[in-house]
């Protein structure tokens, strides 16, 4: 039986954690020391209560973990394959803590990677052990759109019916395919983390939704994020920036699929359908409990923008797509939260990929 | 003075009210607007009478043109009330009919009314005088078929006159007849003091699902939440930073408020939001908006290029009307008051003031 470890008990570790656990995977669970309150329900009890939405296919239930720990060595040294749920700026942090104690053959994958993650990742984790041979992979998304009810619960709506995996570099891919196909079948082949960087929908969807509604974040109306956030005006500003998105994976030769497409991708299994961004994403019926973030501070602004579209938006420059688009996102974001958020970002230099050309980042990949 | 022939084109809301001004002080006016929107004007056509009640109240009569050759018949003063982005399509019309002795007024003139319209006049070889006003002076709201309420008259209105030198003759026509009206010391002042450039683009934009959810709502209270007050206040900073530059005393958004709302200087969103008037006004419902289609390219569009001419950066104007430009798919800064159609391309910072006064390049 594979052993799973999944890094984080956010929404996303607690989702993948139980889920695992209920289709009889042997799954630890960890959590920094530094939100150990967090987990505390969750390692008194060993267990995670999962409901889920009938139309994910997935069943609910009572999650027996095999291990839940805040001792990075205990959660990992035994895994075949670690899960790395986390917010994107704790890539780098993270992958510092595992160094020490990865071994070769275990397969680690974030989950997802963003854009670059891989790179960062692995980065850090040379830093901390040279010699470390691991198999490293990201997925394009998150597999499920959930949320947690409470510390030790957790609730599955979403389960998304095709995603991109690649592996860091990319010879590896099939090798790290073969091991979360195990887990996801969902998950399908990408050429590389370019292609599962750019299909995280995230930095082109949620920064325009958000700040085409500010002063209804700000007053917290509580509206529908898609169902209500998306107006056709919306809807252009998400065009523009997802073609700005389709033109950069061309220059990579990356057939990318448009937004909504990937969205039925993802959804269609459970009633998604229609042929533009607002229609699919409108009407989508899982989308029916997404609201807008409470402030305007949320990571759907402060995570996809600095980690993601920040250094998608300098790519593209630097390959010389075009960009205007994303930059008016990104200087109306930094407008809006009156600061700066160059200091923030992930920047092509700590990737790696300053000043090279399309080619020369294909092959650095 | 005698009392001399007014044409007023436009068939709005301001152009009923000075209309019906005119008519209660005595004077002869005549009407003319655009053939397509002559329809909301049907009966006033057909009666010529205005019916004008709150601060003003009377019945005047009226001449109610077809064609504008004869509407412009001795006429010396031409007010134009019409939304900022027709003043180019008016001067272009008007080119045929104009004389020397006239005085065409944009009431007003948003950011650089007098000197696109000017140049349309100039490149026919026509050098009157354009005047602008910093807004309208009335607050009033068609009632009715032919009725005009007039909510409020302002006591004193900012006047700009291109070419500069001019200032004093178009005024003594100008204040005989409308005694509220006030030189400013060239049309940088009007032009640069544009503030509903600073409010209304930034939070129709940033609220534009608000503004497309086919609800109604209170527009200052529910768009201009902190975030948004923010950011009019660092497009304010920027208006204020090239009217430095152009050696132009205007007011602030916060000065402005205070000027006109009596309020005390506070935060731009504690202002906003405590502004007893602001109170109840209902906002744009659709993106097609005077708040963004007049705004951006009579407003924003021509303050960035204010603001290139003078060398001052102006991120947040610059952000806004690509934004804009994006969910209208317009291109504003093409089809706005652009350095061209400002007739200031090529200027220099001290050849913008040589020719402001003048109303010749240096």
């Amino acid at each position: 039986m594979m052993r799973v470890t999944v890094i984080g008990a956010g929404n996303g570790g607690l989702a993948a954690a139980a889920d695992l656990s209920l289709r009889k995977f042997a799954v630890t669970l960890f959590e920094h020391p530094a939100f150990a309150g967090s987990i505390s329900l969750i390692k008194e009890k060993g267990v995670i209560g999962l409901s889920t939405l009938p139309s994910t296919g997935l069943a609910g239930g009572f999650a027996q973990l095999e291990r839940v720990t805040t001792d990075i060595k205990e959660a990992i040294w035994d895994a075949d394959v670690v899960l790395v749920v986390v917010p994107a700026f704790a890539h780098g942090a993270m992958a510092k803590e595992m160094a020490p104690y990865l071994k070769r053959n275990q397969t680690v994958v974030l989950m997802p990677g963003g854009f670059g993650g891989s790179i960062i990742f692995w980065k850090h984790l040379k830093e901390g052990n040279p010699s470390s041979t691991v198999l490293l992979g990201e997925t394009s998304t998150l597999p499920y759109a959930c949320r947690k009810l409470d510390s030790a619960s957790v609730w599955i709506r979403g389960r998304k019916n095709t995603f991109d995996l690649a592996a860091y570099p990319s010879p590896n891919t099939d090798r790290v395919l073969a091991t979360v196909n195990v887990l996801y079948p969902a998950a399908r082949k990408a050429y590389n983390i370019l292609e599962t960087g750019l299909n995280n929908l995230n930095p082109f969807i949620h920064p325009p939704i958000v700040l085409m509604n500010v002063g209804s974040t700000e007053r917290k109306d509580r509206i529908l994020f898609y169902h209500e956030g998306i107006t056709p005006s919306v809807e252009r500003l998400i065009q523009g920036v997802d073609g700005e998105r389709l033109a950069l994976g061309k220059a990579f030769g990356l057939p990318l699929e448009p937004a909504h497409q990937i969205l039925l991708d993802h959804y269609g299994h459970q009633g998604a359908a229609g042929k533009n961004f607002m229609e699919v994403a409108g009407q989508n019926p899982i989308y029916r409990w997404s609201e807008m973030p409470a402030n305007i501070d949320s990571r759907y602004i402060t995570e996809d923008i600095p980690m993601n579209l920040m250094p998608i938006c300098s790519l593209a420059r630097q390959v010389g797509t075009p960009s205007r688009v994303m930059e008016s996102v990104i200087t109306i974001t930094e407008q809006v939260l009156g600061r700066d958020l160059s200091k923030e970002t992930r920047t092509l230099r700590e990737l790696g990929l300053e000043g090279l050309a399309a080619d020369e980042i294909l092959k650095e990949v | 003075m005698e009392r001399g022939k007014i044409t007023v084109l436009g068939g709005g809301n301001g152009a009923l009210g000075f209309a019906a001004y005119f008519g209660l002080h005595g004077h002869r006016v005549r009407l003319w607007e655009f053939p397509e929107f002559r329809r909301s004007l049907e009966s006033v056509y057909r009666s010529h009478t205005i019916e004008a009640s709150g601060e003003l109240i009377g019945e005047v009569q009226i001449e109610c043109h077809e064609n504008l050759g004869e509407a412009l018949e001795e006429t010396t003063l031409i007010m134009v009330v019409v939304p900022a982005f027709a003043h180019a399509r008016v001067a272009e019309e008007l080119t045929p009919f104009l004389q020397e002795n006239m005085i065409v007024v944009l009431n007003p003139g948003r950011t650089g009314g007098a000197l696109e319209v000017a140049a349309i006049l100039r490149r026919r070889g026509l050098l009157i005088p354009v005047a602008e006003t910093q807004s309208l002076l009335f607050a009033c709201r068609r009632k009715g078929d032919r009725g005009i309420h007039f909510g409020g008259v302002k006591a004193s209105m900012r006047v700009g006159v291109f070419p500069a030198k001019r200032t004093e003759k178009v005024m003594r026509h100008l204040a005989l007849t409308i005694p509220q009206f006030r030189a400013v010391p060239d049309v940088l002042t009007t032009s640069l003091g544009n503030i509903g450039a600073m409010f209304h683009p930034a939070s129709a934009l940033l609220n534009i699902g608000l503004v497309e959810s086919k609800r109604a709502y209170d527009y200052y209270a529910e768009t201009m939440t902190k975030s948004v007050a923010r950011v009019i206040e660092r497009l304010d900073q920027e208006r204020m930073a090239i009217a430095r530059a152009a050696g132009a005393e205007v007011f602030s958004a916060q000065g402005w408020l205070c000027e006109s709302y009596h309020l005390r200087e506070n935060s731009l969103h504690t202002m906003l939001q405590g502004n007893p008037a602001y109170q109840g006004v209902s906002g744009p419902t659709e993106i097609n908006t005077r708040y963004i289609t007049e705004d951006v390219p009579t407003g924003l569009v021509p303050l960035e290029a204010f603001g290139r001419l003078y060398g001052v950066p102006t991120p947040t104007m610059s952000t806004l009307i690509s934004v804009a430009s994006i969910l209208t798919e317009m291109d504003f800064r093409s089809i706005g008051r652009n350095l061209e159609r400002l007739g200031l391309a090529g200027l220099t910072p001290s050849g913008i003031s040589v020719f402001v006064r003048e109303g010749l390049r240096p």
